[in-house]
């Protein structure tokens, strides 16, 4: 009976695994990249080359609400994001219906910084809640991923019951290729479950009032919908420096993180990294006078359970090391998700590999396990190249990545479905190889002046891309042992 | 300091757990006295760690950081145990 159980489950976590899994694996790997964003994004304007935040002065919220007020009368609702210590810039944003876009000022001056348009970080935090699709059937196509990842760890945490602790930290590389892979398979697999379900777990909960019929847990202030595109009435607004200095005051122990405007008044909200609790409080003030309105921090139990989980999920209030563990956590997933699709295509190889629906699996392996970081270090070769002052630049880059990742699905595909995989395997891991070994001097190149002004982003994004290269050259010299 | 002191601790209690599964890892097999110790180090430096994350970083950044270093401390006690099994060979190839 327990065999059966186990037969059973078996089944379900391989076929659930793979075809949940190729989702998933893209929503960890560019999950795992959106941990770093808003550095992703300063590291792709090299123009912007303030290292240290420094709070905004009054001439530069002034010159920001101007802005505002400017972009509102051409129909964009634009917010603007204080200076922080990942962006240390003053900005005027607005949501172009898939990532947050807009102008860099000098929280000092107000000056406007002549900063690239850039996909940005953006898009991979995009890719991660909504597969670039329309928000919602993006969201819920995510979630149900993400529940589908909850009930394959449950079905392989109950095969692998048996083993699951005495064999916690085993690894053996030197047995059968299929073996090894399995002991990868399960040492992240199980050594990663608590990360694994908590993100699965915090990012179906999240996003559950997209999901689920009835009202909503909780409106996000920021997410709207492509912004109106009729002209509405300039609005002028009461100094901010003021207000801003109330809302400290009224947000005790929660720094100031983002002004929202309305008609009727200014909303101040506090920043997403002052606590683990994404609470999103503001400060509220009438317009036109600018008179401070109540403001209510309490939230009841369900509402602060929620705030802890888009908290953890979101990561905002993680300091350097912990961003740093987060990453590296979710590219241990990825590994896994990877690990799992290899598995399954390894483990039919002998008794199916001769078919097409076999080929072609095989073909959407190499699309997403290596195609995927192709297409990401071609968006940051993309970034250099694609000239500056180039007229939806940003619509450029998203091409690039997109352009890049189609052709290598269509490389694989082509090459697996023919029966020669490897080929495309070896093909594609050194084009990986080739592209991050050289970002480096490609970003020396192109932006020294930024590289001398910020080296410690400039080395970690570069010394990633570095590292995957390497990975991808490693990896293409195995495949080529018999 | 924190992380580096939750990592070595989840080594340590993870290299005593193989320890306590000899043929599975490949490892001498100790006598009984030294396995009890093994077991209760293997039980007592989790719950050490657990207090050391807790008390220095909050609760919520202590058992995020906790359950990072017991993924991250198995991954290095599993690179560990490989890296033996493989000079062992080598020793026995050369012998």
């Amino acid at each position: 009976m327990r065999e059966t159980l186990r037969t059973r489950l078996g089944w379900l976590h391989g076929w659930l695994g793979y075809v949940a899994g190729l989702v998933l694996t893209c929503i960890f790997a560019t999950g795992s990249v959106a941990v770093f964003n808003m550095e992703l994004t300063r590291w792709m304007q090299p123009e912007v080359l303030r290292a240290m935040p420094a709070p905004p002065t009054a001439t530069a919220l002034d010159a920001a609400a101007r802005m505002v007020a400017l972009e509102k009368a051409q129909g964009v609702l634009a917010f603007v994001a204080l200076p922080g210590c990942r962006s240390p810039t003053l900005d005027v944003l607005h949501y172009n219906g898939h990532e947050f876009v807009g102008a860099r000022l000098d929280p000092t001056t107000g000056a406007l910084i002549p900063a690239r348009a850039t996909a940005g970080g953006g898009l991979f935090y995009n890719l991660h809640h909504t597969l670039y699709l329309n928000a919602q059937m993006g969201t819920v196509i995510v979630s149900i991923a993400g529940i589908a990842l909850l009930v394959a760890i449950v079905s392989g945490v109950v095969i692998h019951i048996h083993a699951l602790v005495p064999d916690i930290v085993m690894l053996r590389l030197s047995v059968a290729r299929l073996r090894a892979w399995l002991d990868a398979h399960l040492l992240a697999g199980v050594l990663f479950l608590p990360f694994m379900v908590m993100m699965a777990y915090t990012g179906v909960l999240v996003k559950a009032d997209m999901t689920l019929p009835g009202p909503p847990f909780h409106s996000m202030p920021l997410r709207t919908s492509s912004p109106p595109r009729a002209p509405m009435q300039a609005l002028t607004y009461p100094p901010l420096a003021p207000l801003l200095a109330q809302a400290r005051a009224s947000l005790p122990g929660q720094e100031p993180g983002f002004i929202l405007f309305a008609p009727n008044g200014v909303h101040i909200f506090a920043g997403d990294a002052s606590s683990a609790f994404l609470t999103r409080d503001h400060a509220d003030f009438r317009m036109p006078d600018g008179r401070a309105l109540p403001v209510n921090t309490a939230a009841s139990p369900v509402a602060r359970t929620m705030q802890l989980m888009r908290g953890l999920h979101y990561a905002r209030f993680a300091p350097p090391g912990l961003r740093w563990l987060y990453f590296l956590s979710g590219l241990c997933a990825t590994t896994v998700m990877a690990s799992g699709l290899v598995l399954f295509v390894m483990k039919r190889r002998r008794h199916a590999g001769h078919r097409q629906a076999h080929r072609l699996a095989d073909g959407l392996n190499i699309a997403v396990i290596v195609g995927l970081p192709v297409a990401m270090l071609a968006l940051l070769w993309g970034n250099r190249l694609v000239p500056v002052r180039l007229n939806g630049r940003e619509s450029w880059e998203t091409g690039i990545f997109f352009t890049v990742w189609g052709l290598c699905a269509l490389h694989a595909l082509f090459h697996a479905l023919r029966g020669q995989a490897s080929w495309a395997w070896r093909a594609q891991l050194g084009l990986a190889g080739l592209l991050g070994g050289s970002l480096t001097i490609l970003d020396l190149l192109c932006c020294p002046a930024a590289f001398q002004a910020l080296p410690g982003l400039h080395m970690a994004v570069d010394g990633m891309a570095l590292l995957a290269g390497v990975t991808a050259i490693y990896a293409r010299g195995r495949l080529e042992r018999p | 300091m924190t992380v580096v002191s939750l990592l070595v601790l989840w080594v340590i209690a993870f290299m005593c757990h193989a320890a306590l599964w000899p043929a599975r890892y490949g490892l001498p097999v100790l006598p009984s006295a030294a396995q009890s110790m093994m077991g209760v180090t293997r039980f007592i430096l989790p719950v050490l760690a657990l207090g050391l994350a807790v008390e220095g970083q909050g609760s919520v950044m202590g058992v995020l950081l906790w359950f990072a270093a017991l993924s991250f401390g198995g991954l290095m006690a599993a690179s560990l145990l490989v890296l033996r099994g493989t000079i062992m060979r080598e020793i026995r190839g050369e012998n």
